[in-house]
């Protein structure tokens, strides 16, 4: 499967060593939409899963209304715990406008040389014509939230 | 040896989109309805079955206040281009 959902090994290992700061006054984290079979730039078709290690432009859409290269910046909402869990979370993203067809996304670190943080997998192509893509995130709780560490 | 494991894990993200135009009205009860209630894929039969029922009958109700939410609006915008003596783009606006 050329994209598939997972968090990012180097990310693991990056937390570690506090690469990523997901606090409201932290890093700035971008969304960019990929597309498969040949949808992207170019194109080209994307490869996406735990083994990408920061943003790339290969198979990434093209720019169409307010989606421009790299993507859309995410806006945060400070991570908490519930529970024994901690979880973060973003407000939904939307590109208005936009032609667009994505088969996954890759979210990243746009303050620390774009490394990489999970890829999300549509699992099939979702397409808008001169119209709204909006991608939005699960409920922020501790089985649901897009990232979470228990 | 001492050691603490974790796990971790990410979930699945919904994607909506549109033609020729913004998200409609049930597409946006939806996506208020998904944050409001989440259902555990663990949940007993019982209670993921109730809690579906209840899941439905919110996204009925936000779809009723976002339908009549935009109606109002779309009322203020006619009133206000009416009162410029648009008369013509406020009736087109009107009947959208």
């Amino acid at each position: 499967m050329a994209i598939a959902q997972a968090l990012c090994t180097t990310f693991k290992k990056e937390l570690l060593t506090a690469t990523h700061n997901f606090a409201t006054n932290g890093n700035a984290f971008k969304l960019a939409l990929f597309a498969e079979g040949g949808g992207g730039k170019s194109s080209t078709t994307a490869t996406l899963g735990a083994a990408s290690t920061v943003y790339v432009t290969t198979g990434e859409v093209a720019n169409s209304g307010s989606y421009a290269a790299g993507g859309g910046v995410l806006t945060k909402v400070a991570p908490s715990n519930v529970s024994t869990t901690g979880i973060t979370d973003f407000a939904d993203l939307s590109f208005t406008t936009a032609s667009i067809t994505a088969m996954g996304a890759l979210i990243y670190n746009d303050t620390n040389n774009n490394k990489a943080v999970c890829v999300l997998d549509f699992t099939s192509n979702k397409t808008s014509t001169s119209g709204t893509f909006t991608v939005q995130f699960p409920t922020a709780d501790a089985s649901n939230a897009i990232i979470r560490i228990a | 040896m001492i050691s603490v494991s974790t796990t971790m894990g990410i979930s699945p993200v919904n994607v909506f989109t549109s033609d020729n135009g913004g998200l409609s009205d049930e597409q946006i009860a939806q996506m208020a309805t998904d944050k409001i209630v989440a259902v555990s894929e663990d949940a007993p039969d019982v209670i993921r079955d109730q809690a579906n029922v209840f899941k439905e009958n919110v996204k009925k109700l936000l779809f009723h206040y976002l339908v009549l939410a935009r109606k109002e609006e779309r009322a203020t915008i006619v009133h206000t281009i009416r009162n410029s003596g648009q008369k013509d783009l406020a009736e087109y606006i009107r009947r959208l």
